[in-house]
């Protein structure tokens, strides 16, 4: 704690963690701090030691800070992040597959409300106050968001080629009769490709139109996108039930693949194999090669969305204040912010006329050494980074208008807490987890399927859950 | 094991200092190994009481406080518990019995093979399943189990059957995880016995012949009572285990399918599934707590059961 300010915002935690919000150059003793910062990543990251190196020789001169980057596969992530959290190896540390919800209820995080207060003016221009109520729990803010889309559109992907010819073009608007019809004659004229493929793995898509209010098992959800209040069993709701009907009926007729629960390959690689003809897929602005998107579920944006995947402190971490500053760092560098998204120029990429990048001649995200740049979504803050080239030259700016425009829901910023219902949750996640996906993909009988789902949910108290949920968003509407 | 060590022979002044000498010098053998002991498998039992502890990281183990059982609630709550519980202790009986009756079989038949050759190849071959990552044996699984390209399907197919969507139905399953757990772990198994059956006295076969025996009353009266201490230890070793199961098995082979889970879903499985959303530590250690508990009891019955009918051949 060498370097606290006299003017400490009153400590956050324990008494004596101080703000150094405006502290940036004032360690004039000139020892460099280390912190860690652990981030999520797609690809394999060879070249992460030759970036860190580059970061560090702007970080060690101008901040007097050492980062030391910490990359976990998002595979290992869940496993690793928990385990990382019982000790104090990392100290800036993403909340990603597990609610920011339980990370709070579990004291993992830090309180960052005193530091968010007492960050410069730069910082708060990334994210204002009114933002930050996105990743605010109980009314204390636990962590950063970092850059993404909030929202998202679903629409179905389709080939470029088999597009043009059924005359579908780019952004139009789709609706599932449209899309039946569609699958239908593509599947009469390609009869050897699947006509529609699973988005993620195995999952038919990976959202729609509920809002599971924080909660990624959809125990109890907002239908027709958190424009209503009242919270439902999502296997009750209308929207749910239409969206299995037609996946039954694809699914019945072969439209879609019969090993749909087992199959690991990406759509990308089956569309782009010309083994498949579409697939459901969330997106905003970004597009993707060698397909056109349309639009079935407008732009919206779910409670949990800002939460989804954003950067907070470990409460273990040695030295909070560091951390913090480090964090602002990530946050208003440009050059710190596109070294760590877009590695190294002429080594990992090579910059365009119009102000977009390209992975080097030959290489892809998977090859190029440090193809952070299409993980431009996980890192902290990839605002003032590069765009990509199939992203065009205006796309972080594009993106930022894309969240203004989102609807969203009316429980926005609102994440669920279980602990009252623990029991009854975790036995209601395992019977989401047996009929979800099954029913989702249209591999079985509707009807009785739910009616045997809903008898299991009875008896593992899903009311429970509901009535809990329905009394916590009460009392944050009412707020 | 204690039994054995007890009456000493006649001691002599002079003696006495030198087996003191030996039996240090055999205590700083067992030194290394005895630390290790204490370090990985005595001290972080410390760690169970975080089953009874609503556990906070910030405040750390000691910190956080105490609730009593409520972390054990969620294992019986839920209707699925009992077929969990069910599944669990169903498939060790199974895998028991018939493990070891199968490897005990191999082991014999290995040892009436002719030739060193023959035996070095089959050895190894019967031990290869046992190397191969569970990850992989669910995709040689699936090899046969795949709805449009399963070899099993389009045999069926190719007699003029109707393809089975093998990864949505539960009646299939507890034939198919008993057969993958037996071609993976029988080759194992059946070489510890076999490491057994060659250390029974060639005397004895010989006696046998002598006698008149043929080859399957050999096996039934001199190989099998040789065989019976190992079996017992084995089958006493597996009865600790009968709480756990196979977590690859369980959870990789079925491919996560859901809808199967109600004969696929074991104690470790439905725990994982649970948790790995909650990220509670005190559930999971209460789950693992409950586990071992239950094993140790089974483990000291079943000692004691083989020490009323066999002493020599119970474990302590």
């Amino acid at each position: 704690m060498a370097t606290s300010l006299a003017a400490c915002g009153g400590g956050s935690n324990d008494g004596s963690s101080s703000s150094s919000g405006q502290s940036d150059g004032s360690a004039a003793s000139g020892d460099i701090k280390s912190v860690n910062v652990t981030i999520p990543t797609v690809y394999d990251l060879p070249d992460k030691d030759m970036v860190e190196e580059a970061i560090n020789k702007i970080t060690e001169e101008k901040y007097q800070l050492h980062l030391d980057l910490e990359f976990i596969s998002t595979g290992n992530w869940l496993q690793q992040s928990n385990l990382l959290f019982t000790g104090d190896e990392a100290d800036i540390i993403a909340a990603f597959m597990t609610p920011l919800s339980t990370y709070v209820k579990n004291g993992q995080m830090t309180d960052l409300t005193d530091y968010y207060a007492n960050a410069s003016e730069e910082f708060k221009a990334v994210w204002s106050a009114d933002e930050m109520k996105g990743t605010t729990i109980d009314g204390k803010i636990y962590a950063v968001p970092n850059l993404r889309n909030f929202g998202n559109i679903i629409g179905l992907n389709i080939d470029a080629d088999i597009a043009a010819e059924f005359n579908i073009e780019n952004g139009q608007t789709l609706t599932m009769e449209d899309i039946d019809a569609f699958l239908r004659a593509a599947h009469e004229a390609y009869p050897d490709r699947y006509a529609l493929v699973p988005q993620g793995s195995d999952s038919i898509t990976s959202t729609w139109t509920w809002d599971g209010l924080g909660d990624e098992k959809f125990i109890g959800v907002l239908p027709k996108q958190g424009q209503v209040t009242e919270v439902q069993n999502l296997f009750d709701t209308e929207d749910f039930r239409e969206f299995c009907t037609w996946t039954r009926s694809w699914y019945t007729d072969g439209l879609i693949m019969q090993d749909i629960l087992s199959n690991t390959q990406p759509f990308q690689t089956l569309i782009g194999n010309d083994q498949a003809i579409a697939c459901f897929d969330n997106y905003s602005v970004n597009n993707v090669a060698g397909m056109i998107r349309t639009v079935v579920v407008t732009n919206w944006a779910q409670s949990n969305s800002y939460q989804a995947l954003c950067y907070g402190i470990n409460q273990n971490s040695k030295d909070k204040d560091a951390a913090w500053k480090a964090m602002e760092i990530l946050y208003t560098d440009a050059e710190v912010e596109t070294l760590l998204t877009d590695g190294i120029e002429g080594t990992h990429y090579t910059k365009n006329d119009d102000g977009t990048i390209s992975f080097p001649e030959g290489k892809t995200a998977a090859d190029c050494g440090y193809g952070m740049a299409e993980g431009y979504w996980i890192t902290p803050y990839s605002g003032k980074t590069l765009p990509l080239d199939v992203n065009g030259p205006t796309f972080f700016d594009d993106l930022l208008k894309f969240n203004e425009e989102s609807l969203k829901t009316k429980a926005f910023g609102f994440a669920f807490d279980t602990t009252e219902v623990t029991d009854q949750y975790t036995a209601c996640c395992n019977i989401m987890d047996k009929y979800y996906k099954a029913l989702m993909s249209g591999s079985v009988d509707i009807e009785s399927t739910i009616a045997q789902a809903n008898a299991e949910f009875e008896a593992a108290g899903l009311q429970d859950i509901i009535k809990a949920k329905q009394e916590q968003l009460n009392a944050y509407l009412a707020q | 094991m204690a039994k054995t060590a007890v009456t000493p022979a006649v001691r002599r002044p002079g003696k006495k200092r030198a087996r003191t000498k030996m039996t240090l010098a055999l205590f700083s053998m067992m030194l290394p190994g005895f630390i290790y002991l204490i370090i990985n498998n005595y001290i972080p039992m410390a760690g169970l009481a975080i089953a009874f502890k609503r556990y906070d990281y910030s405040k750390g183990i000691w910190g956080s406080p105490w609730t009593g059982f409520s972390n054990f609630t969620y294992l019986f709550k839920t209707q699925d518990a009992l077929n969990i519980i069910r599944n669990t202790v169903g498939y060790n009986i199974v895998f028991i019995l018939l493990g070891n009756l199968f490897a005990v079989t191999i082991a014999i038949m290995l040892n009436n093979l002719r030739g060193t050759m023959n035996k070095k190849v089959y050895q190894t071959v019967i031990l290869i399943p046992y190397l191969i990552s569970m990850v992989v044996v669910s995709y040689i699984v699936f090899g046969f189990l795949s709805q449009e390209n399963g070899f099993l399907n389009k045999l069926i197919v190719s007699m003029g059957g109707q393809p089975v969507s093998w990864y949505t139905t539960s009646k299939y399953w507890p034939l198919i995880l008993v057969i993958v757990n037996l071609w993976k772990g029988f080759g194992y198994s059946s070489i510890l016995y076999y490491a057994t059956v060659i250390g029974i006295d060639s005397s004895l076969y010989e006696a046998a012949t002598v006698d008149g025996a043929n080859k399957w009353k050999q096996v039934w009266h001199v190989t099998l009572p040789g065989l019976r201490g190992t079996i017992i230890t084995m089958v006493l070793l597996n009865l600790g285990r009968m709480f756990y199961t196979d977590f690859g098995l369980f959870y990789q082979v079925p491919m996560r399918s859901g809808l199967i889970s109600s004969v696929t879903d074991t104690i470790d499985v439905f725990v994982y599934k649970g948790l790995t959303q909650l990220n509670d530590i005190g559930r999971s250690s209460a789950a693992g707590f409950l586990q071992s508990v239950l094993g140790f009891i089974l483990v000291l019955t079943a000692n004691f059961i083989v020490r009323k009918i066999d002493e020599d051949n119970a474990l302590f």
